[in-house]
């Protein structure tokens, strides 16, 4: 089989091409030994089977991290390489081609962005670059697809031109030459577009802009979220879904260990998908009907965020805030990955530049950021009481994420890489492109998530009639009743949690908790472990001594948050003193951090 | 007339200079020329994030890229009027 490697610059629209030529059968995967993770595609082409790589985006064969040193091994890999060259950026990202023309393979170049040359006053001349760079050359416009089907024309193309190998020096003085003698850019001014996309950078602008477009985040993918449940999972679920697990369970017999293990207690004779705790009831239900519609809307929107071209500008907006914890502006996408489910997100987080960084990401996310099945869970038991206690949660859960990030700032040995990455312009997201990675990582979810929520339940269910959770309860019970304020029943259904952080809901909310109470038992839920499935995550990314610290972090700050509300909450005196102490806490370590930086950097 | 020689990080928001030298090792340096920043490539300042953010710069006829503050001050700009 024909190994074809599509390479080039990050943000040239390799993706896109990849998309667009290759069918439904990619895999991701990581390469061999290494975290990076790259899409594999098949298709046949003249009745040739042709598997497309997509390597991760690279400036440069001479490495500058473990994205381009894994695309540097895949070099010797390959028949073909698909360099994908930015027509907008041509200096730039000759530096790329030249170093691939200097290898031991050949080279056809797709010069991708080619309608917006003519935007920006940008003349190349295809004849002399063809002659210069001695390889096809093919114009293409990868969000409309044009160009490519002359580039797959070009599959079997074999010459190798083997360059002679320049320093870097003599390397940018070539390019230099080209450029001078094949482009031709006409100054224009500034265009609207350009404008725009300063705005978002600019602070006085772009803070507004970054608060709005989160704004319209959650709003879009609730909207979403509710119109799947609404009209598609409970209308299956009350349906015909209902229907069957009744006949499952005359035939089962109620009381009977196998009607206990697949549908549970029933509630007044009849079957509840939140409270039956069955493994084809409840196990069913919160997956399927309560979790995966948001994972779906959740994902669909984050697709279009990325496409765009807006998250490198969050990064930028955020740098200064996630220094102060450890970390810098681009771990804002494994903490924004988290609100729809912290597998992804613990996943993402091994894309940051040190172990140090991985080690706060991964433990902030998922002590502070509650995944969707955990906003669902605060929502259903908090949110009945007004709106503001739900804030009262997630404002809590805020504090908690800068208070610990501070302090792992502050005693992890070490401090954090600057931030240093390519703005790309702001485009239109193409529709199928965004559907079809919709597609990817809701299978994706399904296939690393589900099997764990399914084990989780029956684990508990196992439990359960072990009597395991009657012995905790018994045994850490009083602690926490006096710690936390909460009936020893709460207990069970918060190391129940554990397992599943949906289910503890589902037992939590006919306790007739007061809002009080249920505001402590939810944070900490949300706090102090992350599901099954993240933990699992999280203890091969990191290894068994890092998750096992990181588990410490974890149980030690839910502990002393569950204190902390459990005191705040009782009277406004309390609030305001708790509070007080709150920020004097913070100050004092944010100037602590900063003191060490300054020690660092000295 | 001389020119003005200061770090990236000094230079105002919306004004331009040219990439004079580089304070930073050679791991550094590599990391920027990668991204086409380099030696005597004119540059503009876009922005200039509140409380010691990143700083955002577009090189001449080619890409925007936001640099962290610590980087930024080891980059040395030469303004020319």
């Amino acid at each position: 089989m024909r190994k074809v490697l599509l390479m080039g610059n990050p943000n040239v629209g390799k993706s896109v091409i990849f998309s667009r030529l290759t069918g439904t059968s990619v895999t991701s995967s990581n390469y061999s030994g290494t975290t990076v993770e790259y899409k594999k595609g098949l298709f046949k082409h003249n009745g040739e089977n042709i598997e497309l790589i997509d390597v991760p985006g690279t400036y440069t064969l001479d490495p500058t991290n473990k994205a381009e040193e894994v695309a540097v091994e895949m070099l010797n890999e390959g028949d073909l390489v698909f360099n994908v060259v930015d027509a907008t950026n041509l200096e730039r990202n000759l530096n790329l081609t030249l170093q691939l023309l200097e290898k031991n393979i050949p080279v056809v170049i797709l010069l991708n962005m080619w309608d917006e040359t003519k935007h920006k006053g940008i003349n190349i001349n295809l004849e002399k670059m063809k002659e210069e760079l001695k390889v096809p050359i093919i114009p293409t416009v990868a969000t409309t697809g044009n160009g490519l089907k002359e580039a797959l024309d070009h599959l079997e193309y074999n010459k190798i031109k083997n360059f002679e190998e320049l320093s870097v020096d003599q390397r940018w003085k070539k390019i230099g030459h080209i450029i001078n003698d094949i482009q031709k850019i006409d100054h224009k001014h500034h265009s609207k577009k350009e404008l725009i996309e300063e705005y978002t950078l600019k602070p006085l602008t772009g803070i507004p802009i970054a608060a709005f477009v989160l704004y319209l985040t959650f709003v879009v993918i609730r909207f979403i979220g509710e119109g799947i449940i609404g009209y598609i999972a409970e209308p299956f679920f009350e349906g015909p879904y209902r229907s069957f697990l009744v006949m499952i369970s005359n035939l089962l017999t109620e009381g009977s260990f196998l009607h206990d293990l697949f549908i549970g207690q029933l509630v007044n004779g009849q079957i509840d998908f939140e409270q039956s705790f069955g493994l084809l009831t409840t196990g069913i239900f919160i997956p399927f009907a309560a979790v995966l519609p948001y994972i779906i809307s959740f994902y669909f929107v984050l697709s279009i965020l990325e496409d765009s071209g807006y998250l490198p500008r969050l990064a930028v907006l955020v740098d200064n805030l996630m220094h102060k914890v450890g970390l810098h502006g681009f771990s804002i996408i494994p903490m924004i990955l988290g609100f729809g489910c912290n597998v992804p997100a613990a996943l993402a987080a091994r894309n940051l530049d040190s172990k140090r960084e991985k080690f706060i990401a991964s433990t902030l996310m998922s002590i502070s950021i509650p995944c969707m099945a955990q906003t669902a869970m605060i929502i259903g038991l908090v949110g009945a009481f007004g709106g503001i206690y739900v804030a009262y949660v997630f404002a809590a859960l805020f504090v908690v994420w800068i208070v610990v990030g501070l302090l792992l700032n502050y005693f992890m040995p070490g401090y954090s890489s600057d931030l240093l990455i390519e703005i790309p312009t702001l485009r239109l997201p193409v529709i199928s492109i965004v559907f079809k990675k919709l597609w990817m990582r809701t299978k994706n979810f399904l296939k690393e998530a589900i099997p764990f929520v399914l084990l989780g339940v029956l684990a508990v269910n196992i439990m359960y009639a072990l009597g395991f959770f009657d012995f905790l309860t018994r045994f850490l019970g009083p602690l926490f009743s006096t710690l936390f304020g909460l009936p020893k029943e709460v207990i069970s259904a918060l190391l129940m949690g554990f397992l599943r952080k949906d289910l503890a809901m589902g037992m939590l909310a006919p306790l007739d908790l007061t809002i009080k109470q249920l505001v402590v038992a939810s944070t900490i839920l949300t706090v102090y472990f992350p599901c099954v499935a993240t933990f699992i995550i999280l203890f091969k990314e990191l290894g068994l001594k890092d998750m096992l610290k990181s588990a410490t972090v974890m149980i030690l700050t839910a502990i002393t948050v569950g204190t902390v509300l459990n005191i705040g909450f009782n009277s406004i005196y309390s609030m305001t003193i708790t509070l007080i102490l709150t920020f004097v806490l913070i100050y004092i370590l944010y100037r602590l951090t900063g003191k060490k930086h300054q020690r660092i950097m000295d | 007339m001389t020119d003005k020689i200061v770090s990236l990080s000094l230079l105002k928001e919306g004004n331009t200079g040219i990439v004079h030298d580089f304070k930073g090792g050679e791991k550094f340096r590599k990391k920027l020329d990668s991204l086409g920043i380099r030696k005597d490539k004119r540059i503009k300042k876009i922005s200039d994030m509140v409380l010691k953010g990143p700083i955002t710069i577009q090189i001449e006829n080619s890409s925007r890229v936001a640099i962290g503050r610590g980087m930024a001050e080891k980059i040395i700009v030469r303004i020319d009027n």
